[in-house]
């Protein structure tokens, strides 16, 4: 019964009826370990790659393929020796790009020892990004209102994917407060951030958060920053309006945390929002959701996101 | 192109059918004879069978019969579902008025047969009805007598499980059954995630599915009618009836308003769940909570011999309320929904062949919830408000001949998912725009006995529907985004509009006094739509007009069967095999942004959609022992050039066998037994093939590594559930069954599940990372469950 209510409502950020009602005991469910006969997979090549304006140590491109499901590996299985190339270029209006072929870098297999080998394998960086990778600032750097061109040619295959950024929105100011005592962690008073901007006059901004905090500061890649992308796909009903968005997360007083706030095209939301339904996506009321990527190319899933970013920091207060 | 052919050649055999009908009428030697079968109480009792020699007729929903007879010595038998036969013989000399009066049966219980025995004389085909006290026999989940919950075990007839709110007919989905009380249409027939329906057993008198050959009264649903209607009160004295249950209680009371002219009925229902769960844990529950009640009621007034008036009303409601602490704050859940109708209905006999009915109806659906954490709100709320008006006609020509028509009008107002998204500080609001349409059809149909053995209904009915502002349309480029321009409609402006022929057709030819074949063709559209995506987890029906972009949903269907009453009319068995194509079928998109989008239309797919299959019927509907036993094979696909690369996939419903055994026995005077045995094949599914990583990271500080794990998906519902079967029984206990005054009482024993199957509610794959297993488990909901209901009966 405890392993159905952690699956269904613990770990999930969603919550349905059915799950609260199994909470509060109006109805019950019971559990049992059955045998699944999967169908066989075709193993899938993985494309996590990323290009932004800020950060050059966070552009870089992660090749992985899918595994059978009852594989014994957790971590995925990387490909190495890919080639892999960025070339920026601009739009034509029409759906067609103008690449600039000199513009092109060339991805390597890091064998950055800031990182652990075995993390090492399958991660593609501009070789110019310095050692630690945490402090730029030399290296590929994206600038917004360009476009961006992802080529990989692996096991004979070739693939590619297209992104831009779009033009960066500012965060006018970060606050604190909203606090609350947080019980499940021993009573430690806690406030929220509210980020406030104005969205652009134009329609079709999107927008991610990411944030960084005492606990990930030092750490490596964008899955280990804490991110949310509770917020609307698109701001058709709040076009131009100035925003100010709490996220529900509690920070300890005195922390510094610095946010970033990420403009995405809606290819690149859709994606990332795909993916959050994903991996979210238990109990009874959920579909199998695939990521739905801009990645071309046979038998690939993944995506090539351009983040606009824009930054602030501030110390939590009460 | 063929079905265009199809369509047009029936439409032309419809054309000559009338032109051949009208000029014919009656010869002069023939005599009325009208039947009026009332019930003990003076209520009308529709659908009575009846004998007269060798002919067998069915008394109309207003329990009349009328037919030309020659001058001559008759034998005359009534039967009627929970009843006592009437024989009577007749000299018929004169145009003739009878009334027969048919006593309940003295079991509360009365018979326990289906009355299908009506396809034996109707070339309706595909249609079955199903008595009150049938239904209530039956063994059901907590005692709660559900006539929704019955249906499903007849054959082509589904539900989609434990806890899931829909009855797919036939392979079409849930939006596509036309759920009528006393004619009013019920847009969300489901309390409580579909465990119950809204139709609570005290008030209703029978239900009747039609799941092909859709008569063309009926119309703006693909699939199926499902027709229930509620009891009239009784116009002879007061009487109380009720029950107490396990997690609800009902109570009826009904009562002449003038002796043998008019009665009232009203009856209540409300669960009780989250009163016992108060006692039982207060701590754990607090202010939360789950309930709903139901309000029904009907006034029936007869004015005179020729005009009578009747008013149905529902009111329902389901409210949830949730609130819990985690480490990011309070989260909360709150949800309300019900349904709102009204109806008047005038009834009026014009003279001894034509009759009218006129009816003025209200319905509104309205689902509000609101889903938060400590500083988000996510707020979703739908509705639907209809104002109706109907007028049926229908015209006895002559003993050979039955015309019927009418014109029916419905304004919509929808109110289609405003979303709002309250942030802490929430200074933006949003809303998304109503929208309005306007849906008629007028309709004509012939029911002929072209030769004795050879009887044809053919019928046309023409629908139309417009959509039409006041609104405002965000104009879309073709890739989603919004072009800057906005399309203003001003009340009343057509924005588009829709209209189609849809031609029904049954046709039913007797090889002999006890067998027959059956033919029909339908071709349906519907205007209305039901989105729902399982991404929104809470309650979500979203009720959404046709528009420029969301074309009608249109089928076509056409079935066949045989049946044949063996031994002397105990055993009938039916065989039927359908067809079913269906077009413009909605769904969303995979990755749609559904909350706050005011371009929801263009996060949809269409797609087509094909169910074929063959349903076997035998029952027993005479002895001590009766029952039935059904069973399809069937196949169920769906096609969208956008989701498994545009192959046809299995509905999740598909269902290649579907079983259910029913038996009631009647032991002695006092107890009646039933066992209800249901198989089928499990829901088709999509599983995960592989799995990959994502979103990775490396935490410096720890060393560990970050990522998710996502499943990889081949194609659509191409796994099974393991099957679901499952035995229920019964036993009733009626304390003194001669007594027919006073206070009488009958208890109800019920185990649902009986052998503790654990029919799996879903199924997923568990990955513990930490002891690198991965494991597949089932959930299920209901093991065994016992449950008893005390219902009783006063005046």
């Amino acid at each position: 019964m405890n392993i159905v209510l952690h699956r269904l409502f613990v770990t999930s950020t969603r919550l349905n009826l059915l799950s609260a009602m199994l909470m509060m005991g109006l109805i019950s469910s019971c559990e049992k370990d059955i045998v699944i006969d999967l169908k066989d997979n075709e193993p899938q090549l993985i494309v996590e790659a990323y290009i932004n304006n800020l950060m050059p140590e966070y552009n870089y491109v992660i090749l992985t393929k899918s595994m059978d499901y009852f594989s014994p590996d957790f971590q995925g299985v990387a490909v190495s020796n890919a080639q892999v190339t960025i070339t920026e270029g601009e739009s034509n209006g029409d759906g067609t790009y103008k690449w600039n072929s000199s513009s092109r870098i060339v991805l390597e297999e890091t064998n950055n020892s800031g990182i652990p080998p075995e993390y090492r394998q399958g991660l593609y960086v501009d070789q110019r990004t310095v050692a630690t990778l945490r402090t730029g600032p030399t290296g590929l750097i994206a600038k917004p209102g360009k476009y961006y061109l992802l080529e990989i040619s692996s096991e004979g295959k070739n693939y590619s994917a297209v992104t831009t950024l779009p033009s960066i929105v500012t965060i006018d100011s970060l606050t604190t407060g909203h606090s609350y005592i947080d019980e499940a962690e021993g009573n430690i008073p806690k406030a929220r951030v509210t980020v406030s901007y104005k969205d652009p006059d134009t329609i079709g901004n999107r927008q991610l958060f990411y944030w960084r905090q005492n606990k990930n500061r030092d750490g490596f890649g964008w899955g280990a920053l804490s991110n949310n992308r509770r917020i609307n796909g698109t701001d058709d009903l709040t076009n131009g309006q100035y925003l100010k968005l709490t996220q529900p997360y509690g920070f300890n007083y005195n922390e510094l945390v610095t946010y970033y706030m990420i403009s995405v095209s809606r290819e690149v939301y859709t994606f990332w929002d795909s993916f959050n339904k994903a991996r979210n996506n238990d109990g009874p009321f959920s579909t199998p959701v695939e990521l739905i990527g801009n990645v071309k190319g046979p038998n690939v899933t993944g995506c090539f996101s351009g983040f606009s970013v824009s930054t602030k920091s501030v110390v939590v207060k009460p | 192109m063929r079905v265009t052919k199809l369509v047009n050649s029936l439409v032309n055999c419809l054309v000559l059918l009338l032109l051949v009908a009208v000029p014919l009428s009656a010869t002069a030697q023939d005599y009325r004879l009208q039947l009026d079968v009332t019930d003990d109480a003076l209520n009308i009792l529709s659908h009575a069978n009846i004998s007269i020699g060798e002919l067998k007729i069915v008394a109309d929903s207003n329990g009349r019969a009328t037919i030309r007879l020659s001058k001559g010595q008759y034998q005359i038998a009534i039967t009627a579902v929970g009843h006592h036969n009437s024989n009577l013989n007749l000299r018929l000399y004169n145009d003739t008025i009878i009334k027969i009066i048919l006593h309940l049966r003295q079991s509360m219980l009365g018979n326990v047969t289906v009355t299908a025995s009506q396809r034996l004389h109707r070339a309706q085909m595909s249609s079955q009805v199903l008595g009150i006290a049938q239904i209530r026999k039956l063994p059901v989940i907590l005692g709660e007598t559900d006539p929704m919950k019955t249906i499903t075990l007849l054959p082509g007839i589904k539900s989609g499980g434990e806890a899931s709110a829909g009855i797919y007919v036939r392979g079409g989905g849930p939006d596509q059954n036309l759920v009528l009380l006393d004619g009013i249409p019920v847009y969300n027939p489901n309390h409580l995630l579909g465990f119950f329906s809204v139709f609570n057993g005290e008030a209703i008198k029978n239900v009747e599915v039609i799941k092909g050959g859709m008569p063309a009264e009926y119309g703006g649903r693909l699939s199926s009618v499902i027709a229930v209607e509620s009891r009239d009160g009784n116009k002879d004295s007061l009487k109380i009836t009720g029950g107490l249950g396990l997690i609800a209680s009902r109570i009826a009371v009904e009562a002449p308003i003038v002796k043998g002219k008019s009665s009232i009925m009203i009856s209540g229902r409300r669960t009780y769940i989250d009163q016992i769960g108060k006692l039982v844990a207060r701590e754990r529950i607090g202010d939360n909570g789950y309930y709903f009640y139901d309000f029904n009621g009907k006034i029936d007034y007869i004015l005179n011999k020729k005009n009578s008036l009747d008013f149905t009303f529902y009111t329902g409601q389901d409210r949830f309320s949730y609130l819990d602490y985690d480490k990011e704050g309070t989260r909360s859940f709150r949800a309300d929904w019900g349904n709102r109708l009204a109806g008047l209905t005038w009834k009026q006999q014009i003279n001894k062949r034509l009759k009218q009915q006129l009816s003025l109806i209200y319905n509104k659906f309205d689902l509000n919830s609101r889903f938060g954490f400590s500083t988000n709100n996510v707020m979703f709320a739908s509705g639907l408000h209809d104002y109706q008006l109907k007028n049926d006609w229908s015209y006895n020509a002559n003993k050979w001949l039955r015309l019927k028509g009418g014109l029916q009008y419905t304004w919509h107002r929808f109110n289609p998912g405003a979303g709002g998204l309250a942030a802490g500080e929430q200074n933006f609001d949003s809303k998304i725009n109503n929208q309005y349409a306007h849906e008629a059809a007028a309709y004509l149909s012939t029911d002929v006995d072209i030769t004795d053995k050879l009887n044809v209904v053919a019928g046309l009915r023409y629908s139309y529907f417009s959509q039409v502002g006041p609104t405002q349309n965000i104009i879309y480029q073709d890739d989603g985004l919004p072009s800057g321009t906005n399309e203003v409609f001003g009340k009343g402006d057509r924005i588009v509009q829709y209209y189609y022929p849809e031609p029904r057709l049954n046709m039913l030819y007797k090889l002999s006094p006890t067998s027959g074949v059956k033919l029909s063709y339908t071709r349906t559209i519907q205007y209305l739509h039901l989105a729902t995506t399982s991404a929104a987890t809470f309650p979500s029906d979203l009720w959404i007009p046709s528009s420029r972009r969301i074309k009608p949903a249109q089928a076509q269907q056409v079935a066949g069967g045989y049946y044949v009453d063996l031994f002397g009319r105990k055993l009938e068995v039916s065989v039927e095999a359908y067809y079913k194509e269906m077009t413009n079928q909605i769904e969303f998109k995979p990755g749609a942004q559904l909350l706050l989008n005011q371009n929801l239309e263009n996060e949809m797919i269409f797609g087509k959609g094909r169910a074929y299959g063959i349903e076997l019927l035998v029952q027993k509907k005479y002895g001590r022992l009766t029952g039935w036993v059904g069973y399809t094979l069937s196949r169920a696909e769906r096609k969208f050039s956008e989701m498994n690369d545009g192959q046809a996939f299995p509905y999740r419903y598909d269902r290649t066998h579907d079983l259910s055994l029913v038996a009631s026995y009647k032991i002695n005077k006092h107890w009646e037994g039933s066992a209800v045995f249901v198989y089928g094949t499990g829901n088709a599914i999509t599983m995960p093939v592989g799995r990959y990583t994502y979103n990775m990271g490396f935490n410096r500080i720890d060393g560990h590594y970050i990522f998710t794990t996502v499943d990889q998906y081949s194609k659509i519902n191409d796994y099974r559930m393991p099957a679901y079967h499952r035995m229920d029984i019964a036993f009733v206990y009626t304390h003194r069954p001669d007594k027919i005054k006073g206070l009488r009482s009958s208890w109800n024993f019920s185990i649902y599940n009986i052998y503790n199957r654990a029919n799996p509610y879903f199924i997923y794959l568990d990955i513990e990372r930490v002891e690198k297993q991965i494991k597949g488990k089932k959930v299920y909901l209901f093991p065994v469950l016992p449950s008893v209901t005390w219902n009783f009966k006063f005046g």
